[in-house]
């Protein structure tokens, strides 16, 4: 005891034994010959000094020190040993609850902490060694029970200013007296320094391996958006275009009906990952029909590039690519493969389910290689980014129009799709809780890292200045405009057609692109400018073709690249992917069960209404029955009072269709 | 008592009972479909899955119904048939009902086609060419 004093008071002249406060000695777990144990052989207070003031360093069992709290003892002198006995950080520790807890850290030499840890490195499988030099490097001992406290009581031994300037006057003074070398010095350095780059090594190989451990979706809950090589955030994307492709491309895309006619004129255009590009145009300008295109077009370019399918009557031509900057890949998207998130004008569900059973349900359909929890997790998380947790526990068919809104919009992101589109989103929704919506969809497309086409009918200024490109479409499938919405105006403006001030600029382009079907002279000019906006567009597009070409050169060199990529990606721990259980069909068709029961036994008013209605049916028999007696023929009349009680009860059974039906008002009464 | 008389109740009881869960079926997958189409358009299960989780989901509740209008039909009549059979015979009804109810809800293909079709001429055509042809034909011979 008294050698650890005296140890001690050599790093730190106050460190003197106060009354009711303990000494705990601990020292690092290195079973060179004995299994690590836990042994409580001393807690030292300074009343016991006296008893006990010596300590034998050749006591056989010293091969663990662990603390034991009275509650005479008010601080906690704890001393981290080295296993050769040599002090590697102390703490002092307040132990009553009342008292502020008060860290005092005595670091010592930092060539004890290499030292340490090579002899770990002989001693330890590397496993062990990894995480215990982890430990280590933070400041903390091996031991499970120090663990459990703050790591910041155990500060890195560098942190003190005191022994710093001693350790380098000592160096400077050894420097002058001994001479050494600059070669020495170098080496002292460079064993330093190296031991420091191979503790941060370690420490980054770990919180990789944690991270990577992490599923995908449960890195937003954890503020974990994606992989730092894998930047999600608009700025770098624009970083990215210049180096690699990203988002969605589309070349020569037309679709022509069976007679010839176009449905969509022959057009190029790209949407960026995290980007919105919005399709602008009048009823019937074939909206719909390019995002179709658009969504099952990857599937046409796959076979050969002028390769077309008849899909329905039309005629698809052109090619369509997806590419993840982050996966250096590209995909040809296809509907219903889970790729393409499709939010359909109206919202579909199964309307006696809550918003939490109805996306668990449809996690376990989109995500079968996803374990339960992974699940679950996927579902919170989304819920929490798109505000419907506190909806959870409610039935779908009490939610506005915004909340299901937001619901389909979960429903679509679950299977976290290379493409978002949107067939008229805002429709149905007033003003405000379309900019809402929008602004929902450009949140989670720029968290997913994917790019986004909604067709817009009449979008407010709000929602236009959302968008990042936009596809204006004429009556006719002429594409009038494609590019940078903020340039779209300055665009048409050059073309003589300026936008009035104060005026929406989505409404401007809408209105040149409309056509007034009432007045046939102004039909005629209508035309006439739709036709020579298209030309010109088209014009444009080929004068600006370089920059498309330089595209296309990219995307190839990053194709060929791909390769390469996946090897050096290959070193990371790729994400456990479940297989899917031979007993996924039978779960499969439990849920099914389920959902289908829920939705049966939760309709509680019509429920009510078959059970009045039961009851009450077996009554009117029972007086039907009643009435007939022997030897009386009353066939004729009973055939009259069923036929009466049928019509009546059957026809009762459209209640519950009809929620202005005054029976129906009177069972909620 | 004429057995033609209880026949002609009992008979009419049964039927009344399976169009009650006939009518209940026919437009669920009318309302269903566009969440149904989406699913199904991702492989995510087959039809025969679905049809089948629907037409269990459908028994227990029917059976209760049934369960309800036997006993208080035996209570208050004090028929001499058992109780089981009563209610197993109005159960399997009840659950014929609903499968005819699916089979003419997939001919029908969306819910304001069953709307502006089978709701104005349903209730007619149920109730008087399967239920009362003979009668309508004795009516009209007397």
């Amino acid at each position: 005891m008294a050698r650890i004093k005296k140890r001690l008071q050599d790093h730190d002249e106050a460190c003197e034994l106060r009354d009711n406060e303990a000494v705990v000695l601990v020292r690092l777990d290195l079973p060179m010959k004995h299994p690590p144990q836990r042994k409580i052989h001393h807690t030292i207070t300074a009343q016991e000094e006296s008893a006990k003031n010596e300590y034998n360093d050749d006591h056989p069992d010293d091969k663990y020190f662990q603390h034991s709290t009275t509650s005479a003892v008010s601080r906690r002198r704890s001393v981290l040993f080295s296993w050769d006995r040599q002090i590697i950080a102390t703490t002092t520790t307040g132990c009553s609850s009342a008292k502020k807890k008060e860290d005092k850290v005595i670091p010592l030499s930092p060539s004890i902490r290499h030292k340490e840890v090579q002899r770990m490195k002989m001693t330890r499988p590397p496993h062990q060694l990894a995480s215990e030099s982890f430990v280590l490097a933070l400041g903390s001992s091996s031991s499970s029970s120090l663990q459990r406290r703050s790591l910041s009581s155990w500060e890195p031994i560098f942190q003190n200013k005191k022994l710093k300037k001693r350790k380098q006057e000592k160096i400077l003074k050894e420097s002058t007296t001994k001479g050494l070398t600059k070669k020495k010095k170098k080496g002292k350095t460079c064993a330093t320094s190296t031991s420091v780059h191979r503790h941060f090594f370690i420490c980054l190989v770990i919180v990789i391996s944690l991270m990577a451990f992490f599923p995908v979706q449960a890195r937003p809950l954890l503020g974990i958006s994606s992989w730092p090589s894998s930047p999600s955030s608009s700025a770098t994307n624009t970083k990215n275009v210049t180096t690699t492709p990203s988002g969605i491309y589309w070349t020569n895309l037309s679709v022509q009906t069976a007679d010839g006619s176009y449905l969509l004129n022959k057009c190029h255009g790209h949407v960026q990952n995290g980007h919105i590009c919005g399709v602008l145009g009048p009823s019937g300008a074939g909206k719909s029909t390019t995002l179709s295109a658009i969504a099952g077009g990857g599937a046409i370019s796959t076979s050969s590039p002028n390769s077309s399918r008849r899909r329905s009557g039309l005629q698809i031509q052109g090619h369509v690519q997806c590419y993840d900057s982050d996966k250096k890949s590209k995909e040809h998207l296809r509907m219903g493969g889970g790729k393409v998130a499709w939010l359909q004008q109206q919202d579909s569900f199964f309307h006696m389910l809550t918003v939490q059973e109805t996306l668990q349900f449809a996690a376990f359909l989109e995500l079968p290689n996803s374990s339960k929890k992974q699940r679950q997790q996927t579902v919170l998380s989304l819920m929490e980014s798109l505000g419907l947790a506190k909806l959870a526990p409610r039935k779908v068919e009490g939610l506005s129009g915004g909340e299901k809104r937001r619901l389909s919009l979960a429903l679509e992101l679950l299977s976290s799709p290379s493409l978002f589109i949107g067939d008229e989103p805002t429709s149905g929704l007033d003003s405000t809780m379309s900019a809402k919506v929008v602004r929902l969809i450009q949140k989670s497309v720029q968290e997913r890292n994917i790019p986004a086409i909604l067709s817009l009918h009449q979008p407010r200024s709000s929602i236009f200045k959302m968008l990042d490109s936009c596809l204006v479409l004429a009556p006719g499938g002429h594409v009038v405009y494609m590019g940078k919405a903020k340039d779209a105006v300055e665009y048409f403006t050059q073309l003589g057609y300026g936008c009035p001030v104060e005026t929406n600029p989505a409404e401007f382009l809408l209105d040149l692109v409309s056509v007034d079907s009432e007045d046939p002279v102004m039909a005629r000019e209508d035309e006439k400018r739709i036709s020579h906006l298209a030309t010109a567009f088209l014009e444009h597009q080929q004068s600006s073709q370089e920059e498309v070409d330089l595209d296309l050169l990219l995307e190839k060199a990053v194709s060929l690249d791909a390769t390469d990529a996946t090897k050096s990606l290959s070193t990371f721990p790729k994400r456990r992917q479940r297989p899917v259980s031979l007993f996924r069909p039978i779960q499969r068709f439990g849920r099914l069960l389920l959902r289908s029961w829920r939705q049966n036994i939760r309709n509680h008013r019509v429920n009510m209404y078959r059970l009045l209605a039961s009851g009450g049916t077996a009554y009117l028999f029972t007086n039907i029955f009643r009435s007939i007696k022997k030897g009386v023929f009353t066939s004729k009349s009973v055939a009259d009072r069923v036929a009466l009680l049928s019509f009546s009860v059957i026809n009762m059974r459209y209640v519950y269709d009809n929620e202005q039906n005054w029976i129906l008002l009177v069972l909620r009464a | 008592m004429t057995t033609a008389d209880l026949k002609c109740n009992s008979h009419t009881a049964t039927l009344l009972y399976s169009l009650m869960a006939l009518m209940k079926t026919v437009e669920l997958f009318a309302k269903e479909k566009p969440v149904v189409q989406r699913e199904q358009q991702r492989h995510q299960y087959t039809s025969l899955e679905y049809l089948l989780a629907k037409a269990i989901a459908e028994i227990p509740l029917d059976t209760v119904f049934a369960a309800v209008f036997t006993t208080t039909l035996k209570h208050l009549c004090g028929l001499r048939i058992g109780w089981r059979a009563l209610t197993g015979t109005f159960t399997l009804m009840t659950v014929a009902g609903a499968s005819l109810g699916f089979a003419i809800g997939a001919l029908v293909r969306l819910k304001c086609q069953f709307n502006n079709i089978l709701k104005p001429f349903g209730p007619d055509f149920f109730n008087v060419y399967p239920c009362f042809p003979q009668r309508v034909q004795l009516a009209m011979w007397r």
